[in-house]
């Protein structure tokens, strides 16, 4: 046995490195894959709101609650607006409800309204999406765009590393909008706090 | 505190008019009672007009009057833990929002005043033109949230909350009709018909102790798999090169 013991080894080392080489290649094309459809999913969901018709927007905007965004339509995904992070060069756009296969195609909505500035948006910590947002400091510009065109803008106010059940801090922080995601580990939560930044929402020019 | 919010019903309601000669119009009340999301909204009665008609006060009304009716909205919803009310107006158009009142009791009441069976006297124009002429009012307690000619959905186009609802509450909607003096006999029997949309949102409260979105990439597994993989490897190459050494001895 004990002669046996050195190649067992080296195999079940061998198989446990190709494992681990397949999940990091995995992840790396899941991320790529990620930010592709995010991607195309921008320019479609740009596209049918630019098709929408004035007649059917007045007719959403009467049914639509106050606070409530209006949402587009694309390819089966409810769109609720775009999200700007030009110090990450990132330009994603927001589903109006999470769960996680949504995730994996974009960031999505999970509490709140820009127009009740109680905005809290996850994403999965993919390079494409939401995966450098630690590398956000105060003062940081952040801009989300709602499907009726107006753009609302941000300042970082404050980027935190939270416990997985800090729920109440992402959700009643009195911040206008909350970015988040999972720390590289997964064990924690990267959470960027912003505040309206000076200007009053206004619509895209 | 995280909220649960999911739309109970959205209530078409409708508020029928009809001009009399003589019968007096008496002031009325009737109760809306959202049951929950399973169970949905005890309307009442209706009226011989439609079977969502609020109004059975608002008939027979004569030029001059003055009425009032008051819906009492109540939640009974035993799925959720507050209900919140919004209202709307829905215009009428012959294609997307016909009208809906019955021809059958126009005719019966004396009302329609072509007999042509079949055809109701009004169509979305002439009911327009008779609702221009009276004044409606809504107040939800004591705000005032609409004044205009009921022909026009005005401050209702868009939905305006009305209340949020405990189990077991109730708010009230006052609706004052006023039917000018100079009203002509052109208007006799004329029928009108506001449609209104009740949004009911239910409201669960979740429990304390839920966690934010998992949004990780497996990728701790990637460090901890490489690691043990590399110790594995060394570890045989080790025994490798210890058991070379004792077969060379």
């Amino acid at each position: 046995m004990p002669n046996k013991a050195g190649p067992v080894l080296l195999a079940a080392g061998a198989a446990l490195l190709t494992a681990a080489l397949s999940l990091f290649f995995y992840n790396r094309w899941e991320d790529a894959q990620a930010g592709r459809t995010a991607g195309q999913l921008l320019a479609g969901v740009r596209s049918a709101a630019g098709q929408q018709e004035q007649a059917a927007e007045s007719e959403a905007a009467a049914q639509s609650l106050p606070g409530e965004l209006p949402v587009v339509e694309w390819q089966n995904y409810d769109c609720v607006g775009t999200l700007s992070i030009p110090a990450l060069e990132l330009e994603l756009p927001v589903l109006a409800q999470w769960d996680y296969t949504r995730l994996k195609t974009a960031p999505c909505r999970q509490f709140g309204s820009s127009r009740t500035d109680d905005l809290v948006i996850a994403a999965h910590n993919y390079q494409s999406h939401f995966g450098r947002l630690n590398q956000l400091a105060a003062g940081d510009t952040v801009r989300f765009t709602d499907m009726d065109g107006v753009v609302n803008t941000y300042t970082v106010a404050r980027v935190e590393v939270l416990a997985p059940d800090a729920v109440d801090a992402v959700q009643n922080s009195g911040c206008a909008l909350v970015l988040y995601t999972c720390t590289k580990g997964g064990a924690s939560r990267v959470a960027v706090f912003c505040q309206r930044a000076e200007t009053a929402p206004s619509p895209a020019g | 505190m995280k909220q649960k919010i999911k739309r109970l019903a959205a209530l078409l309601l409708s508020l029928t008019l009809a001009v009399g000669l003589a019968a007096p119009a008496f002031a009325q009340s009737t109760e809306v009672v959202f049951k929950g999301q399973s169970e949905g909204v005890d309307l009442g009665q209706g009226s011989e007009y439609t079977a969502t008609d609020l109004f059975g006060g608002l008939k027979n009304v004569m030029p001059g009057d003055t009425l009032t009716e008051t819906i009492r909205l109540r939640s009974e919803a035993g799925d959720c833990d507050e209900v919140r009310l919004y209202l709307r107006a829905r215009a009428h158009d012959e294609a997307d929002n016909p009208l809906t009142y019955s021809e059958a009791h126009e005719n019966a009441d004396g009302k329609d005043q072509a007999g042509v069976a079949g055809a109701r006297d009004e169509t979305v124009a002439t009911m327009q033109e008779f609702l221009a002429q009276l004044t409606l009012r809504i107040y939800s307690g004591d705000t005032l949230l609409y004044e205009a000619t009921p022909d026009q959905t005005g401050a209702l186009a868009s939905y305006v909350p009305l209340a949020t609802l405990a189990r077991g509450e109730s708010c009230t909607l006052r609706v004052e009709l006023k039917v000018p003096a100079e009203l002509d006999n052109r208007f006799a029997n004329r029928v009108g018909e506001v449609d209104w949309v009740f949004l009911a949102e239910g409201i669960t409260h979740a429990a304390p102790g839920g966690t934010l979105i998992q949004t990780g990439q497996w990728n701790w597994p990637v460090l901890v798999l490489g690691v043990a993989g590399l110790a594995l490897v060394v570890c045989g190459i080790v025994l490798l090169r210890r058991r070379g050494k004792d077969h060379a001895q």
